[in-house]
């Protein structure tokens, strides 16, 4: 055994444990720190004790300007005598400082103020948040991002472009609209009864066919007043059924798709959407194992269109399909830069483009048929 | 976007789903990669392999907590590139001033160069990090999980330098002693 071993099968412990890297780091409590606990714990006591004394008392003695923080604790006029003068503090300080004179006898001690302070732990829960602020980083991954702007696919040739919204502000307040791209702020449209979802990325500027006429949409925010109007337009040899073009009044182009979009056969869906056309494809990714998965180069246009049985019907049974096969495809047209096709070992194609997780079977013989190739 | 929405979308191969996964969980990726590679040109296509392995196991996986789920295979994917990079003599940083304190953890045997299975391996080392006090278990994993240097760990924990270093010594002999009792030196 090596070292190396070590620091490689690190890697294959349970993925949970090294999630306590997130936790505030545990101080450790010295016995310094415990005698300080104890003495923040009698100061509490005081001060519930003082509250009850004070609730239960029938006869109050007047209260003077100069008397205030010993009356809020129930001492004696006689005991006043025996704080320290506080001709310089304020009355607010006085107020905040009761907890310096109280014990659980009744008598009369100063505590040092950083006793009330240990009390209240302020120190370990600073330090707690300054534990977990620099572990988790937040400032330089974020300006790493901003920097890097909307170039995923430039750096991996897979990862589609996308336009970057900092983690900080995602996680903690609601996005706003005027930052977002025209389909990200209208990305819904109604047309004849069928609701559109927008593709974002897709640019159809210049490519539309005829005009379907205008429809207002309206905004991701919810608020009824923030309606824009557009116009929408066939797109090239894809059924109106499918996807529109919708264009903006600055002049920008967007596909929307409907996402409910079921024809009865595959072949209609490849008809409606012309994939012969506008389908590119890449890769293909074998699951050996379920968890390792073997890449392939793109495999011949043949055996790549022998998937797509025409008359293979959509699986109504709502079962779900684990796929063992995935290839990368593109349908730049609606936006989709790295969607993909997948391959149940069961003989089913999954085809997510338009209706979200449709599966069709194909037969396994497909599928056994395509692997072959693809492996040569 | 909850993680079960972000699962579903990668269920559904739906593409937004590597989108999403970026802005809840891109900072925290590059943060676990920029730690061991000490490059943010290597770190940024460690991210973007670690959203290709995860587009590639979703499905058939379904991961309860996503976060540590990316985690890991962040972290792995960037040992393996920081591992090479050591063996191209361009600069290991961390990896290797990590090795060399892991070496006192190898137990002596008759046969040193042992081959060990690595899920074995990987099973005792997690019921010793699982006895290990919280405290010590956060420096171990922060140490030679995440590869974090001494001087920012000890930042980030409120330590001293000099605290770490003996707290992680201790460690070590722990491990080894771990380590010899289950018969790996053997």
């Amino acid at each position: 055994m090596k070292a190396e071993d070590i620091l490689i099968a690190l890697g294959d412990i349970d993925e949970s444990l090294p999630q306590i890297c997130d936790e505030p780091f545990p101080k450790r409590i010295t016995p310094i720190r415990m005698k300080w606990i104890s003495a923040a714990a009698a100061c509490a006591a005081a001060i519930l004790l003082s509250t009850v004394a004070l609730t239960h008392r029938s006869v109050r003695p007047p209260v003077t300007e100069d008397t205030t923080s010993a009356e809020y604790i129930g001492i004696t006029a006689a005991e006043q005598t025996t704080l320290p003068a506080a001709d310089q503090e304020t009355k607010s300080e006085r107020e905040r400082d009761t907890a310096m004179y109280a014990i659980p006898s009744g008598a009369v001690t100063r505590l040092p103020r950083e006793t009330v302070q240990t009390a209240q732990q302020s120190d370990t829960w600073t330090n707690a948040a300054t534990s977990a602020a620099q572990w988790n980083q937040p400032s330089r991954a974020i300006t790493t991002t901003q920097a890097r702007g909307s170039s995923l696919e430039e750096s991996s040739g897979y990862v589609k472009a996308t336009q970057r919204v900092p983690s900080q502000q995602t996680t903690t307040t609601a996005p706003s609209l005027s930052g977002a791209l025209l389909p990200g702020q209208y990305p819904d449209l109604m047309y004849q009864g069928r609701q559109y979802t927008s593709r974002g990325s897709s640019d159809l500027q210049g490519k539309t066919g005829r005009s379907l006429g205008t429809a207002v949409l309206y905004g991701s925010d919810g608020d009824p007043d923030s309606g824009t109007q557009a116009e929408l337009f066939i797109i090239p040899d894809i059924s109106a059924d499918a996807a529109v073009a919708v264009q903006f009044s600055d002049g920008s182009c967007f596909a929307y798709v409907n996402t409910q979009y079921a024809p009865d056969t595959l072949g209609e869906l490849m008809d409606g959407l012309n994939l012969r056309a506008n389908l590119t494809y890449g890769n293909v990714i074998v699951r050996e194992d379920g968890y390792e998965a073997t890449t392939f180069p793109a495999p011949e246009q043949s055996a790549f269109w022998s998937l797509f049985d025409r008359a293979a019907k959509p699986d109504a049974s709502g079962n779900r399909h684990t796929e063992t096969v995935t290839i990368q495809v593109q349908l730049p047209l609606l936006g989709y830069s790295s969607a993909s096709v997948g391959l149940t070992a069961d003989g089913y194609l999954i085809l997510p483009i338009v209706q979200p997780g449709n599966a069709y079977y194909i037969g396994e013989e497909r599928v056994q048929a395509f692997l072959q190739s693809v492996r040569g | 976007m909850t993680d079960q929405g972000i699962i579903q979308l990668y269920w559904n191969r739906d593409e937004r789903a590597i989108q999403e996964t970026d802005t809840v969980y891109g900072a925290y990726c590059r943060t676990i990669s920029g730690t061991i590679l000490c490059s943010d040109e290597d770190a940024e296509e460690c991210v973007n392999d670690t959203y290709l392995h995860t587009w590639n196991a979703i499905p058939p996986q379904r991961p309860d907590k996503l976060r540590a789920f990316l985690g890991r295979i962040c972290r792995n994917l960037s040992v393996d590139r920081v591992r090479k990079k050591a063996a191209k003599k361009r600069g290991g940083g961390e990896w290797n001033v990590a090795l060399e304190e892991m070496e006192m953890c190898v137990p002596g045997g008759e046969e040193p160069e042992q081959v060990v299975e690595n899920d074995v391996l990987a099973k005792s080392l997690e019921a010793f990090v699982r006895a290990l006090p919280e405290r010590e278990r956060i420096l171990f994993l922060r140490r030679y999980y995440y590869l974090q240097p001494v001087s920012d760990l000890a930042a980030a924990c409120g330590l001293r330098e000099n605290t770490v270093n003996v707290t992680l010594h201790r460690i070590r002999a722990k491990l080894k002693l771990h380590l010899e009792r289950e018969g790996f030196g053997l």
